[in-house]
């Protein structure tokens, strides 16, 4: 099992990325301005890879996935298989008019976009992402981005109250109800990984996994955690499809329902803002299943980036197919889902994690 | 080089990037102000009422059982952190590290097998709903 043998390091002494590009650019030798402009272009570099993943090549992404579950062909006329649609929805998108509904509540509904895109941007700084792509290595890491990615339920509500709109409103209550009945699931499911791994450092976490758990005909498989407790992993997929808000649960911006919950009121560069963010989230999403529960950037032949990006790309499209098969669940089943089934199912698989971790170790 | 001052650039970054585009959407966006133009948004139809309407008592409850639940998951993350150097060391028996845990959680459960029975977190009913025998629980 996880754990035997060595014991795990509390804190390993990977080369993180600003000072890789500190040594690149030489910007090392100017003492902390150096060292805050490396940080600086080191950030830059894993916000853009993030938001070409995410914001670019998610959307036509989405399009193209759903239209082969509708037996459709999707946007095909720019470009090969339609990709330059890409660079034609952007420009569009920011080049429409901005209406604010005349009751709005201003500072607050322009805030509500920018910290719903800038909070799931932020997670990614501690997420290893391979190939010596890794900006921060905290002790915290885990427990960071779990509260990092909390805070968008705030631009949430912000975004549902602000508009004025009975839609939006109760958009943002859906939200945010939903946001608290699965964070706490998905908390506690994420510990039961932590209980293997003896710390919340994710390039720990990732190295815990790099163990081999059995060999098959001289195949080493990896003790990654959803190998090893694959019931935590389930958990921790459903409870993460409730987190950003997708199907089945996508209960806050029912369109048949509530028109777009909190985002029916923005039009614009807001609207983009609003999209790009959840988009951003699904990824998050995607790149926290992938570092607990998947090996991180471990895999063969190719390297760990390319890993990476396989593996955030599997849960995106996993979301994409519950999409396209799953029918949305009521909000008062949406409740009941969280409060009387993952919540109490996570605490088992803690206590029985716990237990089983204590009787082999 | 501390983490945190990186960390600190992503935010940084986070922030430059949706205002960055918000620059761009500001220079490529027409304005075309017309009456009517900005009345909230009612499907069509002309707005009825305020936006402060009554809603479902459930949404507060649910908010309420979030916290006591969410510093709940505070607590065990220490625990949860040291528990395999503990379990590992020998120097403290098996007994002694769960048990704490054990009665932490069931203390909650039984919290929430109260909150449950209540009520609390099953969906509200108006009066109506409730004699009216509609499916929804």
């Amino acid at each position: 099992m996880v754990g035997e043998g060595a014991t795990l390091p509390l804190q390993t002494d990977t080369v993180l990325l600003p000072e890789r590009v500190g040594e690149l650019t030489g910007l090392d030798q100017f003492g902390v301005g150096g060292e805050l402009l490396a940080a600086f272009l080191a950030a830059f570099i894993v916000g853009n890879i993030m938001l070409a993943m995410t914001g670019v090549a998610g959307p036509w992404a989405k399009r193209k996935i759903t239209a082969a579950f509708t037996d459709r062909i999707a946007v095909n006329r720019l470009g090969p298989a339609g990709l330059l649609i890409i660079v034609a929805d952007s420009v569009r998108l920011l080049s429409k008019e901005l209406i604010i509904p005349e009751d709005a509540d201003r500072p607050a509904y322009d805030l509500a976009p920018i910290v719903i895109a800038s909070s799931a941007l932020l997670g990614f700084a501690v997420i290893p992402m391979g190939s010596g792509i890794h900006l921060a290595d905290p002790e915290v890491g885990l427990a960071f981005v779990f509260a990092v990615a909390g805070i968008a339920s705030i631009g949430l509500v912000m975004a549902g109250y602000a508009s004025a709109n009975k839609y939006s409103m109760l958009g943002g209550l859906r939200a945010v109800a939903q946001n608290v009945a699965y964070e706490i699931p998905l908390v506690v499911t994420g510990m039961s990984v932590v209980i293997f791994a003896g710390t919340l450092q994710m390039s720990a976490i990732v190295e815990a996994q790099a163990q081999t758990l059995v060999s098959l005909g001289g195949l080493d498989i990896p003790a990654w955690y959803a190998l090893v407790n694959p019931f935590a992993f389930v958990l921790f997929l459903v409870a993460n499809f409730a987190e950003v808000g997708r199907n089945p649960f996508d209960t806050p911006e029912a369109p048949t329902e509530i028109v777009a919950g909190y985002q029916t009121e923005y039009s614009s560069v807001y609207f983009v803002l609003i999209y790009l963010g959840e988009f951003i989230h699904i990824f998050l999403g995607g790149a926290i299943i992938a570092t607990i529960f998947l090996g991180g950037p471990a895999g063969p032949v190719l390297p760990g980036i390319v890993w990476f990006i396989i593996k955030i790309w599997a849960v995106f499209f996993l979301t994409q197919w519950l999409r396209s098969a799953i029918p949305r669940v009521r909000i008062d089943q949406l409740i009941e889902i969280g409060w009387k089934g993952l919540l109490v199912l996570s605490f088992a698989n803690l206590v029985i994690t716990a237990v089983i971790v204590g009787l082999i170790a | 080089m501390n983490d945190w001052i990186a960390i600190g650039a992503l935010a940084l970054v986070g922030l430059l990037i949706p205002l960055g585009m918000m620059a761009v959407s500001y220079l490529l966006r027409p304005s075309v102000p017309e009456t009517s133009k900005r009345a909230t948004y009612e499907s069509g139809e002309i707005p009825t009422g305020g936006t402060r309407i009554r809603f479902n008592i459930q949404y507060y409850m649910v908010a309420l059982l979030f916290l006591v639940f969410d510093i709940e998951t505070v607590l065990l993350f220490p625990w949860a952190v040291v528990y395999l150097d503990a379990v590992e060391s020998d120097a403290v028996s098996l007994l002694e590290i769960l048990g704490p845990m054990l009665l932490f959680v069931a203390i909650l459960m039984v919290g929430l097998a109260w909150a449950w029975r209540t009520g609390a977190v099953q969906w509200a009913r108006t009066p109506r709903q409730a004699t009216s025998g509609s499916d929804r629980q």
